[in-house]
């Protein structure tokens, strides 16, 4: 069980894809709530709409807020999907990192003093477990209550507020705060509220959706990832 | 200089001017900032595999205190420590693959050893063929060595290698790298390696001072 708690708190964290521009989650206007009654068939809508994406290609700002630093860690990197499931996380600065997935296959590059390094994982399952549920953020599958209490919230665009019910994923995350975007299909930015008031933002910009993407940019074979030209 | 001795296959020769030795042991208590944040992006090699973590540091050297915030490459925190020598010692961790005594024997020895380090109480200093000066201390069974590299413009010394030795034999070792920028005051890249406790870091830095 821990184990699955820690692979799904890590699936959520790699979760971070596909869409749009930032909004901020709260603008003026206090957020309502949706009903009980209303979630479910909301849920069922943004699932539909998801599942209209077959390639997302998305820049990403991320901001970290860590309580024993003044200043937000800024990294800034890429996102490409193609559906179902070759998904490439890439990190450029201020560390280059890449993370491909190729089917059933997981490869890990770091770059360290000036060259990349082809990684042996030491935890390669619990990365294709992450596989299978990015997989599911990507079709809109935010509903798992096995694993966590789900809330809707309606300002400008649509927000949904994950809270884990496991003792051993509290222990990571207090919550994940979703934002969608006005179409609502696709996500806009992810806010992961971690202990301590640690807490990472995640901003997704200049995104891409179902354009042609090579299956070349997901092999892992070679001893550095496949370049990417930029958009 | 007094005549030489032999530590591995380098040449080592004893020098005894002694305001250059004091010099050279009293450098490390202004290796860095007295009170600095970094991140480590650190891939640690364990049992031949690799895991990659991202390090939140603080450090306050006058107080001897070092916090951490240690986090999956993907986010979530892994295990934390606030340390400050001789007085505190917290390390929560939440992942239960990991274990306190060898975060304590591993990372806090490794963080301690990086930026609390002290001048020797009684080093010797010795010259190698390549220039290097090397600062050494016999503590119990363990030689420590500080490896200073002699740097230009101007001429000065900046620490190159930490080396612990057991029986002749490098047990720890950590290499600073400093980039290609000659003025770079602080190292860019840190490489430790544990023999005995089997495990190898590859550090990339970003301080923010």
């Amino acid at each position: 069980m821990t184990y699955r708690i820690t692979t799904i708190f890590l699936v959520l964290m790699a979760s971070i894809s596909f869409a749009a521009a930032f909004a901020p989650l709260f603008a003026i206007e206090q957020p309502k709530p949706i009903p009980d009654d209303q979630l479910n068939q909301l849920l069922q809508n943004v699932e539909k709409n998801f599942s209209k994406i077959k390639t997302l290609r998305t820049l990403l700002t991320q901001e970290k807020n860590i309580a024993i630093f003044s200043e937000t860690v800024i990294s800034k990197g890429f996102c490409i999907f193609k559906s179902p499931d070759k998904l490439r996380l890439e990190f450029t600065t201020p560390f280059k990192s890449s993370l491909i997935i190729n089917d059933d296959q997981i490869f890990k590059y770091e770059f360290f003093n000036g060259n990349w390094q082809k990684l042996d994982t030491g935890n390669k399952e619990m990365m294709l477990l992450i596989m299978e549920n990015i997989t599911s953020w990507l079709q809109g599958r935010f509903k798992d209550p096995g694993l966590y209490e789900i809330r809707a919230l309606k300002n400008k665009n649509m927000t949904f507020l994950l809270f884990p019910k496991a003792r051993e994923f509290k222990k990571f995350i207090n919550s994940f705060e979703l934002g969608l975007n006005p179409e609502m299909n696709g996500l806009e930015y992810i806010i992961i509220n971690e202990t301590k008031n640690n807490y990472t933002t995640i901003r997704f910009h200049n995104d891409e959706v179902n354009k042609e993407i090579p299956d070349i940019i997901f092999k892992g074979t070679n001893d550095k990832p496949h370049p990417v030209s930029p958009w | 200089m007094d005549a030489g001795c032999s530590l591995h296959k380098t040449q080592y020769i004893q020098i005894t001017h002694q305001k250059l030795k004091n010099d050279i042991n009293k450098s490390i208590t202004s290796l860095y900032p007295d009170r600095f944040k970094a991140l480590h992006r650190v891939i640690l090699t364990l049992s031949g595999k690799n895991y990659v973590l991202d390090g939140y540091l603080f450090i306050d050297r006058p107080n001897r205190e070092i916090k951490l915030i240690a986090q999956n490459d993907l986010g979530g925190i892994i295990f934390d420590i606030h340390f400050i020598k001789n007085i505190k010692k917290t390390i929560n961790i939440n992942a239960n693959m990991l274990k306190k005594n060898w975060l304590e024997k591993s990372v806090l020895r490794d963080l301690e050893t990086l930026y609390l380090k002290e001048p020797f109480p009684s080093p010797t200093l010795f010259s190698d063929e390549h220039g290097n000066l090397i600062l050494s201390e016999k503590q119990g069974q363990i030689t420590q060595e500080l490896i200073y590299k002699q740097i230009n413009r101007p001429i000065k010394y900046r620490l190159n290698k930490i080396r612990y030795l057991k029986n002749k034999k490098s047990i720890y070792t950590v290499n600073l790298e400093y980039g290609t920028n000659p003025d770079n005051l602080y190292p860019e890249q840190i490489l430790i390696n544990d023999a005995k406790m089997k495990y190898n870091l590859q550090i990339t830095i970003r301080y923010f001072m």
